[in-house]
Protein backbone atom coordinates (compact mmCIF):
# COMPACT_ATOMS: atom_id res chain seq x y z
CA UNK A 1 0.00 0.00 0.00
CA UNK A 2 2.92 2.06 0.59
CA UNK A 3 4.34 1.56 -1.98
CA UNK A 4 2.18 2.09 -4.33
CA UNK A 5 1.81 5.41 -2.73
CA UNK A 6 5.19 6.11 -3.11
CA UNK A 7 4.92 5.41 -7.16
CA UNK A 8 2.36 7.56 -7.64
CA UNK A 9 4.02 10.41 -5.99
CA UNK A 10 6.94 9.12 -8.36
CA UNK A 11 4.68 9.29 -11.21
CA UNK A 12 3.51 13.18 -10.12
CA UNK A 13 6.75 14.49 -9.78
CA UNK A 14 7.86 13.12 -13.08
CA UNK A 15 4.90 14.76 -15.21
CA UNK A 16 5.78 17.90 -13.01
CA UNK A 17 8.86 18.15 -14.25
CA UNK A 18 8.47 16.87 -17.75
CA UNK A 19 5.87 19.21 -18.09
CA UNK A 20 7.94 22.10 -16.64
CA UNK A 21 10.65 21.24 -18.87
CA UNK A 22 8.55 20.60 -22.06
CA UNK A 23 6.89 24.09 -21.66
CA UNK A 24 9.84 25.83 -21.26
CA UNK A 25 11.18 24.18 -24.73
CA UNK A 26 8.18 24.33 -26.68
CA UNK A 27 7.88 27.63 -29.47
CA UNK A 28 6.81 30.58 -27.19
CA UNK A 29 3.43 31.84 -28.71
CA UNK A 30 4.70 35.40 -28.97
CA UNK A 31 8.00 37.77 -29.19
CA UNK A 32 8.95 38.54 -25.89
CA UNK A 33 11.03 41.46 -27.01
CA UNK A 34 8.70 42.85 -29.56
CA UNK A 35 6.15 45.69 -28.32
CA UNK A 36 3.99 47.24 -30.92
CA UNK A 37 5.16 50.81 -31.97
CA UNK A 38 2.95 54.04 -30.56
CA UNK A 39 1.34 55.23 -33.75
CA UNK A 40 2.06 58.70 -35.67
CA UNK A 41 -1.63 60.75 -35.36
CA UNK A 42 -2.67 61.64 -38.71
CA UNK A 43 -3.53 65.65 -39.02
CA UNK A 44 -7.56 66.17 -37.66
CA UNK A 45 -9.79 66.56 -40.71
CA UNK A 46 -13.12 67.84 -40.01
CA UNK A 47 -14.65 69.37 -43.34
CA UNK A 48 -13.91 67.19 -46.38
CA UNK A 49 -13.66 70.54 -48.24
CA UNK A 50 -11.19 73.28 -47.68
CA UNK A 51 -14.64 75.67 -48.64
CA UNK A 52 -18.15 75.70 -47.00
CA UNK A 53 -19.89 77.89 -49.64
CA UNK A 54 -17.89 81.48 -49.58
CA UNK A 55 -16.61 80.57 -46.53
CA UNK A 56 -13.35 79.04 -45.67
CA UNK A 57 -13.63 76.06 -43.51
CA UNK A 58 -10.45 74.92 -41.12
CA UNK A 59 -8.95 72.31 -43.51
CA UNK A 60 -6.00 72.50 -45.09
CA UNK A 61 -4.26 70.46 -47.84
CA UNK A 62 -1.35 68.16 -48.11
CA UNK A 63 1.98 69.56 -48.52
CA UNK A 64 2.70 69.51 -52.37
CA UNK A 65 -1.27 69.87 -52.99
CA UNK A 66 -2.81 72.10 -55.76
CA UNK A 67 -6.27 72.98 -55.82
CA UNK A 68 -7.49 74.58 -58.45
CA UNK A 69 -10.78 76.75 -57.88
CA UNK A 70 -13.93 77.57 -60.59
CA UNK A 71 -16.70 79.58 -59.31
CA UNK A 72 -19.63 80.94 -60.68
CA UNK A 73 -22.80 83.37 -59.41
CA UNK A 74 -25.32 83.76 -62.15
CA UNK A 75 -25.98 87.79 -61.53
CA UNK A 76 -30.04 87.37 -62.33
CA UNK A 77 -32.45 85.38 -59.29
CA UNK A 78 -34.29 82.24 -60.00
CA UNK A 79 -37.21 84.49 -59.69
CA UNK A 80 -36.60 86.21 -63.09
CA UNK A 81 -37.69 82.47 -64.53
CA UNK A 82 -37.78 80.92 -68.00
CA UNK A 83 -37.19 83.81 -69.95
CA UNK A 84 -33.07 84.51 -68.73
CA UNK A 85 -33.19 80.57 -68.16
CA UNK A 86 -33.36 81.26 -64.25
CA UNK A 87 -30.48 83.44 -64.22
CA UNK A 88 -28.25 80.69 -66.24
CA UNK A 89 -28.35 82.92 -69.14
CA UNK A 90 -26.01 85.39 -67.09
CA UNK A 91 -24.48 87.97 -66.93
CA UNK A 92 -22.02 85.83 -64.93
CA UNK A 93 -19.64 86.82 -61.93
CA UNK A 94 -16.80 83.91 -61.34
CA UNK A 95 -13.74 83.46 -59.44
CA UNK A 96 -10.55 81.56 -60.63
CA UNK A 97 -7.90 80.55 -57.98
CA UNK A 98 -5.01 78.08 -57.19
CA UNK A 99 -4.03 77.21 -53.62
CA UNK A 100 -0.83 75.21 -52.95
CA UNK A 101 0.08 73.49 -49.84
CA UNK A 102 3.44 74.91 -48.01
CA UNK A 103 2.88 72.87 -45.29
CA UNK A 104 0.42 69.94 -44.03
CA UNK A 105 -1.05 72.77 -42.39
CA UNK A 106 -0.47 76.02 -44.41
CA UNK A 107 -2.19 77.06 -47.78
CA UNK A 108 -1.04 80.20 -49.65
CA UNK A 109 -3.82 81.13 -51.87
CA UNK A 110 -4.36 83.45 -55.45
CA UNK A 111 -7.53 84.14 -56.78
CA UNK A 112 -8.96 86.63 -58.85
CA UNK A 113 -12.85 87.69 -59.46
CA UNK A 114 -14.14 89.55 -62.85
CA UNK A 115 -15.98 91.90 -60.81
CA UNK A 116 -13.60 94.98 -60.08
CA UNK A 117 -10.74 92.92 -61.36
CA UNK A 118 -10.42 91.95 -57.40
CA UNK A 119 -7.29 90.02 -56.94
CA UNK A 120 -6.79 88.54 -53.96
CA UNK A 121 -4.22 86.55 -52.02
CA UNK A 122 -4.37 84.76 -48.58
CA UNK A 123 -2.94 82.49 -46.40
CA UNK A 124 -4.29 80.29 -43.97
CA UNK A 125 -3.01 78.10 -40.99
CA UNK A 126 -4.04 75.45 -39.12
CA UNK A 127 -3.94 76.91 -35.59
CA UNK A 128 -5.23 74.13 -33.16
CA UNK A 129 -6.17 70.61 -33.12
CA UNK A 130 -8.34 69.23 -30.52
CA UNK A 131 -8.43 65.25 -30.72
CA UNK A 132 -11.40 64.67 -28.94
CA UNK A 133 -13.48 61.85 -30.38
CA UNK A 134 -17.13 63.26 -29.38
CA UNK A 135 -16.06 67.05 -29.97
CA UNK A 136 -12.87 67.25 -32.24
CA UNK A 137 -12.27 70.98 -32.74
CA UNK A 138 -10.03 72.16 -35.31
CA UNK A 139 -8.85 76.50 -35.26
CA UNK A 140 -7.36 77.60 -38.44
CA UNK A 141 -6.55 81.36 -39.16
CA UNK A 142 -6.76 83.23 -42.91
CA UNK A 143 -5.45 86.51 -43.39
CA UNK A 144 -5.27 88.31 -46.58
CA UNK A 145 -5.07 91.10 -48.59
CA UNK A 146 -7.39 92.26 -52.09
CA UNK A 147 -6.51 94.24 -54.67
CA UNK A 148 -9.05 95.72 -57.10
CA UNK A 149 -7.50 96.26 -59.95
CA UNK A 150 -10.02 97.58 -62.15
CA UNK A 151 -12.76 99.60 -59.73
CA UNK A 152 -15.68 100.62 -61.89
CA UNK A 153 -15.69 104.11 -60.40
CA UNK A 154 -12.78 106.28 -60.31
CA UNK A 155 -10.46 106.68 -56.76
CA UNK A 156 -9.53 109.10 -55.92
CA UNK A 157 -7.14 107.81 -53.21
CA UNK A 158 -5.59 104.63 -55.37
CA UNK A 159 -4.50 102.84 -51.67
CA UNK A 160 -8.25 102.59 -50.88
CA UNK A 161 -8.35 99.98 -53.75
CA UNK A 162 -6.72 97.77 -51.55
CA UNK A 163 -8.92 95.64 -48.59
CA UNK A 164 -7.31 93.55 -45.63
CA UNK A 165 -9.13 90.52 -43.75
CA UNK A 166 -8.51 88.00 -41.27
CA UNK A 167 -11.03 85.19 -40.53
CA UNK A 168 -10.50 82.66 -37.80
CA UNK A 169 -12.19 79.29 -38.70
CA UNK A 170 -13.09 77.40 -36.20
CA UNK A 171 -14.96 74.01 -36.96
CA UNK A 172 -16.21 70.55 -35.31
CA UNK A 173 -17.41 67.45 -36.71
CA UNK A 174 -20.06 65.55 -34.42
CA UNK A 175 -21.06 61.79 -35.49
CA UNK A 176 -18.71 62.08 -38.12
CA UNK A 177 -21.55 63.14 -40.23
CA UNK A 178 -22.50 67.00 -39.53
CA UNK A 179 -20.00 69.74 -39.42
CA UNK A 180 -20.71 72.90 -37.86
CA UNK A 181 -18.61 75.81 -38.70
CA UNK A 182 -17.95 79.25 -37.13
CA UNK A 183 -15.92 82.04 -38.55
CA UNK A 184 -15.61 85.34 -37.14
CA UNK A 185 -13.85 87.88 -39.12
CA UNK A 186 -12.97 91.97 -39.78
CA UNK A 187 -12.98 93.56 -43.19
CA UNK A 188 -10.97 96.90 -43.49
CA UNK A 189 -12.01 98.76 -45.96
CA UNK A 190 -15.21 96.60 -47.01
CA UNK A 191 -16.77 99.30 -49.25
CA UNK A 192 -13.43 101.28 -51.21
CA UNK A 193 -16.55 103.82 -52.76
CA UNK A 194 -17.26 105.27 -49.62
CA UNK A 195 -15.87 109.03 -48.66
CA UNK A 196 -14.48 107.59 -45.16
CA UNK A 197 -12.84 104.30 -44.94
CA UNK A 198 -15.21 101.67 -43.49
CA UNK A 199 -14.65 98.38 -41.80
CA UNK A 200 -16.64 95.22 -41.06
CA UNK A 201 -16.87 92.66 -38.65
CA UNK A 202 -19.02 89.38 -39.70
CA UNK A 203 -19.71 86.15 -37.66
CA UNK A 204 -20.21 83.55 -40.62
CA UNK A 205 -21.60 80.07 -39.56
CA UNK A 206 -22.11 77.05 -41.59
CA UNK A 207 -23.50 73.76 -41.01
CA UNK A 208 -22.69 70.75 -43.83
CA UNK A 209 -24.17 67.64 -43.19
CA UNK A 210 -22.50 64.07 -44.91
CA UNK A 211 -25.64 62.41 -46.04
CA UNK A 212 -23.09 59.72 -47.44
CA UNK A 213 -19.14 59.31 -48.32
CA UNK A 214 -20.60 61.05 -52.00
CA UNK A 215 -23.34 63.66 -51.23
CA UNK A 216 -23.73 66.40 -48.49
CA UNK A 217 -26.19 69.44 -48.04
CA UNK A 218 -24.99 72.56 -46.71
CA UNK A 219 -26.16 75.64 -45.51
CA UNK A 220 -23.82 78.99 -45.04
CA UNK A 221 -25.10 82.55 -42.78
CA UNK A 222 -23.08 85.63 -42.65
CA UNK A 223 -24.68 88.09 -40.15
CA UNK A 224 -22.63 91.21 -40.25
CA UNK A 225 -22.22 92.03 -36.39
CA UNK A 226 -21.75 95.43 -36.38
CA UNK A 227 -19.88 98.19 -39.53
CA UNK A 228 -20.55 98.49 -42.90
CA UNK A 229 -22.91 96.04 -44.47
CA UNK A 230 -24.45 96.31 -48.24
CA UNK A 231 -28.57 95.73 -48.07
CA UNK A 232 -28.66 92.27 -46.20
CA UNK A 233 -26.62 89.51 -44.76
CA UNK A 234 -25.44 86.60 -46.91
CA UNK A 235 -27.11 83.50 -46.81
CA UNK A 236 -26.69 80.29 -49.14
CA UNK A 237 -27.42 76.62 -49.40
CA UNK A 238 -27.31 73.63 -51.47
CA UNK A 239 -25.64 70.66 -52.27
CA UNK A 240 -21.92 68.84 -52.23
CA UNK A 241 -20.56 65.90 -54.67
CA UNK A 242 -17.18 64.55 -53.75
CA UNK A 243 -15.63 62.72 -56.11
CA UNK A 244 -11.89 61.10 -56.46
CA UNK A 245 -10.45 64.80 -56.42
CA UNK A 246 -12.99 66.97 -56.96
CA UNK A 247 -15.56 69.00 -55.34
CA UNK A 248 -18.82 70.44 -56.74
CA UNK A 249 -21.62 72.15 -55.10
CA UNK A 250 -24.57 73.66 -56.12
CA UNK A 251 -26.04 76.23 -54.43
CA UNK A 252 -28.76 79.19 -54.09
CA UNK A 253 -27.51 82.48 -52.43
CA UNK A 254 -28.75 86.01 -52.23
CA UNK A 255 -24.91 87.61 -52.65
CA UNK A 256 -23.55 87.67 -55.86
CA UNK A 257 -19.76 88.44 -54.98
CA UNK A 258 -16.82 85.29 -54.78
CA UNK A 259 -13.67 87.04 -53.26
CA UNK A 260 -13.65 87.39 -49.70
CA UNK A 261 -13.17 90.97 -48.84
CA UNK A 262 -16.31 91.30 -51.37
CA UNK A 263 -18.68 88.65 -50.00
CA UNK A 264 -17.82 89.71 -46.64
CA UNK A 265 -19.50 93.06 -47.63
CA UNK A 266 -22.78 91.77 -47.49
CA UNK A 267 -25.40 90.71 -50.29
CA UNK A 268 -27.51 92.72 -52.26
CA UNK A 269 -30.75 90.51 -52.51
CA UNK A 270 -33.05 89.77 -49.63
CA UNK A 271 -32.92 86.48 -49.12
CA UNK A 272 -36.14 85.68 -47.32
CA UNK A 273 -38.29 87.40 -50.48
CA UNK A 274 -36.88 84.07 -52.86
CA UNK A 275 -34.17 86.53 -54.26
CA UNK A 276 -31.81 83.55 -54.41
CA UNK A 277 -29.33 83.09 -57.79
CA UNK A 278 -28.05 80.25 -58.48
CA UNK A 279 -23.66 79.64 -58.18
CA UNK A 280 -21.41 76.58 -58.27
CA UNK A 281 -18.14 76.03 -57.15
CA UNK A 282 -15.65 73.21 -58.58
CA UNK A 283 -12.15 72.56 -57.39
CA UNK A 284 -9.89 69.82 -58.19
CA UNK A 285 -7.14 68.92 -56.56
CA UNK A 286 -3.61 68.43 -58.52
CA UNK A 287 -0.36 66.95 -57.47
CA UNK A 288 2.47 67.29 -59.76
CA UNK A 289 5.41 65.09 -59.89
CA UNK A 290 3.25 61.70 -58.68
CA UNK B 1 13.04 4.44 -12.24
CA UNK B 2 14.97 7.16 -11.02
CA UNK B 3 17.93 6.60 -13.29
CA UNK B 4 14.73 6.61 -15.82
CA UNK B 5 13.57 9.91 -14.82
CA UNK B 6 16.58 11.60 -14.15
CA UNK B 7 18.03 10.97 -18.21
CA UNK B 8 14.61 11.96 -19.47
CA UNK B 9 15.12 15.26 -17.52
CA UNK B 10 18.48 15.90 -19.10
CA UNK B 11 17.56 14.97 -22.73
CA UNK B 12 14.89 17.44 -21.93
CA UNK B 13 17.07 20.14 -20.84
CA UNK B 14 19.54 19.80 -23.44
CA UNK B 15 16.09 20.49 -25.46
CA UNK B 16 15.32 23.36 -23.75
CA UNK B 17 19.16 25.07 -24.22
CA UNK B 18 18.48 25.11 -27.92
CA UNK B 19 19.20 28.64 -28.94
CA UNK B 20 16.19 30.86 -29.49
CA UNK B 21 16.62 33.20 -32.71
CA UNK B 22 14.68 36.59 -32.89
CA UNK B 23 14.87 38.83 -35.61
CA UNK B 24 12.24 42.41 -35.32
CA UNK B 25 12.10 44.68 -38.44
CA UNK B 26 14.73 46.88 -37.70
CA UNK B 27 12.76 51.10 -37.95
CA UNK B 28 15.71 52.85 -38.69
CA UNK B 29 16.20 50.82 -42.38
CA UNK B 30 14.75 51.79 -45.58
CA UNK B 31 11.39 50.13 -44.89
CA UNK B 32 8.83 50.63 -47.63
CA UNK B 33 5.16 48.71 -48.06
CA UNK B 34 3.73 50.00 -51.80
CA UNK B 35 0.28 49.33 -52.92
CA UNK B 36 -0.21 49.87 -56.34
CA UNK B 37 -3.64 50.54 -58.17
CA UNK B 38 -3.65 50.02 -61.83
CA UNK B 39 -7.10 50.86 -63.09
CA UNK B 40 -7.80 51.69 -66.78
CA UNK B 41 -7.73 55.36 -66.59
CA UNK B 42 -5.85 56.47 -63.61
CA UNK B 43 -3.13 54.58 -61.89
CA UNK B 44 -1.69 55.07 -57.94
CA UNK B 45 0.27 53.87 -55.28
CA UNK B 46 0.43 54.35 -51.69
CA UNK B 47 3.15 54.07 -49.71
CA UNK B 48 4.44 53.56 -46.08
CA UNK B 49 7.51 53.04 -44.09
CA UNK B 50 5.50 51.55 -41.34
CA UNK B 51 6.10 47.73 -41.50
CA UNK B 52 6.77 46.11 -38.01
CA UNK B 53 7.02 43.03 -36.60
CA UNK B 54 9.34 39.90 -35.65
CA UNK B 55 10.38 36.65 -36.72
CA UNK B 56 11.58 34.17 -33.69
CA UNK B 57 12.74 30.23 -33.86
CA UNK B 58 14.43 27.86 -31.70
CA UNK B 59 16.88 26.32 -32.85
CA UNK B 60 18.57 25.68 -36.44
CA UNK B 61 15.77 24.65 -38.07
CA UNK B 62 13.43 26.64 -39.38
CA UNK B 63 10.52 25.04 -41.50
CA UNK B 64 7.36 25.03 -39.46
CA UNK B 65 8.97 25.72 -36.13
CA UNK B 66 8.87 29.19 -36.65
CA UNK B 67 6.00 32.11 -36.04
CA UNK B 68 6.38 35.26 -37.53
CA UNK B 69 4.32 38.23 -37.06
CA UNK B 70 4.49 41.60 -39.33
CA UNK B 71 1.67 44.80 -39.19
CA UNK B 72 1.46 47.95 -40.96
CA UNK B 73 0.04 50.80 -40.15
CA UNK B 74 -2.37 51.68 -43.28
CA UNK B 75 -3.29 55.08 -41.42
CA UNK B 76 -0.08 56.20 -42.38
CA UNK B 77 -0.30 55.10 -46.09
CA UNK B 78 0.54 58.08 -48.49
CA UNK B 79 -0.90 58.32 -52.20
CA UNK B 80 0.77 61.43 -52.57
CA UNK B 81 -2.63 63.50 -52.34
CA UNK B 82 -4.64 64.48 -48.91
CA UNK B 83 -7.84 63.78 -49.74
CA UNK B 84 -7.14 60.95 -51.54
CA UNK B 85 -5.65 59.33 -48.29
CA UNK B 86 -8.83 60.66 -46.34
CA UNK B 87 -10.75 58.58 -48.63
CA UNK B 88 -8.96 55.99 -48.04
CA UNK B 89 -8.76 55.81 -44.82
CA UNK B 90 -12.19 56.64 -44.06
CA UNK B 91 -14.22 55.08 -46.69
CA UNK B 92 -12.03 51.94 -47.92
CA UNK B 93 -9.73 51.15 -45.20
CA UNK B 94 -12.03 52.41 -42.55
CA UNK B 95 -8.52 52.73 -40.21
CA UNK B 96 -10.24 53.88 -37.19
CA UNK B 97 -11.96 50.12 -36.75
CA UNK B 98 -8.78 48.63 -38.75
CA UNK B 99 -6.04 49.78 -38.15
CA UNK B 100 -3.54 47.37 -39.34
CA UNK B 101 -3.05 44.80 -42.08
CA UNK B 102 -1.77 41.86 -40.60
CA UNK B 103 0.35 38.62 -40.93
CA UNK B 104 0.68 35.81 -38.86
CA UNK B 105 2.18 32.37 -39.63
CA UNK B 106 5.32 30.14 -40.21
CA UNK B 107 7.84 29.52 -42.47
CA UNK B 108 7.21 26.65 -44.79
CA UNK B 109 10.16 26.61 -47.09
CA UNK B 110 13.50 27.83 -47.67
CA UNK B 111 16.12 27.30 -50.41
CA UNK B 112 19.43 29.00 -51.21
CA UNK B 113 19.84 30.59 -54.07
CA UNK B 114 23.15 29.75 -56.19
CA UNK B 115 25.15 29.28 -53.19
CA UNK B 116 24.69 33.09 -52.34
CA UNK B 117 24.10 34.85 -48.78
CA UNK B 118 19.92 34.98 -50.18
CA UNK B 119 17.39 32.28 -50.00
CA UNK B 120 13.91 31.98 -51.91
CA UNK B 121 11.62 31.81 -49.11
CA UNK B 122 8.16 30.34 -48.39
CA UNK B 123 5.56 31.17 -45.59
CA UNK B 124 1.88 30.04 -44.64
CA UNK B 125 -0.34 32.46 -42.59
CA UNK B 126 -3.21 34.19 -41.78
CA UNK B 127 -3.41 37.75 -43.49
CA UNK B 128 -6.01 39.77 -41.91
CA UNK B 129 -7.04 43.57 -43.60
CA UNK B 130 -9.85 45.20 -43.03
CA UNK B 131 -10.72 42.71 -39.49
CA UNK B 132 -11.08 39.82 -42.49
CA UNK B 133 -8.79 37.15 -42.15
CA UNK B 134 -7.62 34.68 -44.64
CA UNK B 135 -5.15 31.89 -45.16
CA UNK B 136 -2.68 32.83 -47.73
CA UNK B 137 0.66 31.20 -48.67
CA UNK B 138 3.21 34.17 -49.64
CA UNK B 139 6.42 33.94 -51.33
CA UNK B 140 9.89 36.10 -51.01
CA UNK B 141 13.41 36.47 -50.82
CA UNK B 142 15.82 37.02 -47.47
CA UNK B 143 19.05 38.24 -48.29
CA UNK B 144 21.71 38.58 -45.45
CA UNK B 145 23.02 42.23 -45.76
CA UNK B 146 26.04 42.73 -42.86
CA UNK B 147 23.84 42.68 -39.57
CA UNK B 148 20.47 42.15 -40.90
CA UNK B 149 18.20 40.34 -43.06
CA UNK B 150 16.67 42.03 -46.34
CA UNK B 151 13.13 40.47 -46.83
CA UNK B 152 11.22 41.24 -50.49
CA UNK B 153 8.16 40.16 -51.48
CA UNK B 154 5.04 40.86 -53.83
CA UNK B 155 1.59 39.26 -54.34
CA UNK B 156 -2.23 40.27 -55.11
CA UNK B 157 -4.69 41.17 -52.95
CA UNK B 158 -8.49 40.95 -53.86
CA UNK B 159 -9.93 43.65 -52.31
CA UNK B 160 -13.41 42.43 -52.63
CA UNK B 161 -11.68 38.98 -50.26
CA UNK B 162 -11.43 41.59 -47.69
CA UNK B 163 -15.28 43.19 -48.18
CA UNK B 164 -13.82 46.52 -49.17
CA UNK B 165 -16.23 48.77 -51.26
CA UNK B 166 -14.51 48.65 -55.06
CA UNK B 167 -15.64 52.87 -55.90
CA UNK B 168 -17.97 52.04 -59.39
CA UNK B 169 -18.45 55.64 -59.68
CA UNK B 170 -17.23 58.03 -61.78
CA UNK B 171 -13.92 59.84 -61.05
CA UNK B 172 -13.29 57.03 -58.38
CA UNK B 173 -10.66 54.47 -60.20
CA UNK B 174 -9.70 51.61 -58.33
CA UNK B 175 -8.46 48.11 -59.12
CA UNK B 176 -10.06 45.50 -57.51
CA UNK B 177 -6.72 43.71 -57.38
CA UNK B 178 -3.92 45.78 -56.06
CA UNK B 179 -0.55 44.47 -55.78
CA UNK B 180 1.54 44.81 -52.82
CA UNK B 181 5.26 45.26 -53.32
CA UNK B 182 6.89 44.95 -49.80
CA UNK B 183 10.56 45.42 -48.68
CA UNK B 184 12.08 45.61 -44.96
CA UNK B 185 14.92 44.98 -43.05
CA UNK B 186 15.66 42.71 -39.95
CA UNK B 187 17.91 42.28 -37.40
CA UNK B 188 18.87 39.77 -35.00
CA UNK B 189 17.63 40.99 -30.98
CA UNK B 190 20.41 39.90 -28.80
CA UNK B 191 18.84 38.13 -25.46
Amino acid sequence: MQRKSKNKMKLKISIFLFMTIFSASVFAQNSSHWKRKKRIAQELQLFHSTFSINLPTAETLQKGDFEFEISHRFVPPITEGAQVLYGLDGPVNMRIALGYALSNRIVATLGRSNVEDNVDFHLKAKALQIRNKAFPVLLSLQGGIARNAQPYRLLNDSSRKYQYYVQAVLNTLLYKKLGIGIVPAYLYNSHIYCVDTKYSFTMGNYVQYYVSPLWSVLAEWIPTVTGWRQWHNSMSFGIELETGGHFFKIFFTNNDKLNTSQYMSGADMNFGRGDWRLGFMITRLLKFGK
Amino acid sequence: MKKNIIAIILFLSFLSGAKATELNVDENKPNQVKFISDAPLESFDGITEKIDGYVLWDGDALINKSEFYFEVDLASLDTGMGLRNRHMRDNYLQTDDFPYAEYAGKITGMERIDGKETWHVSTEGKLKIHGIEKNVTIEGTVSREDDSYHVQSEFNVKLTDYNIKVPKLMFMKLNEIIRLEIEFYAKEIKK
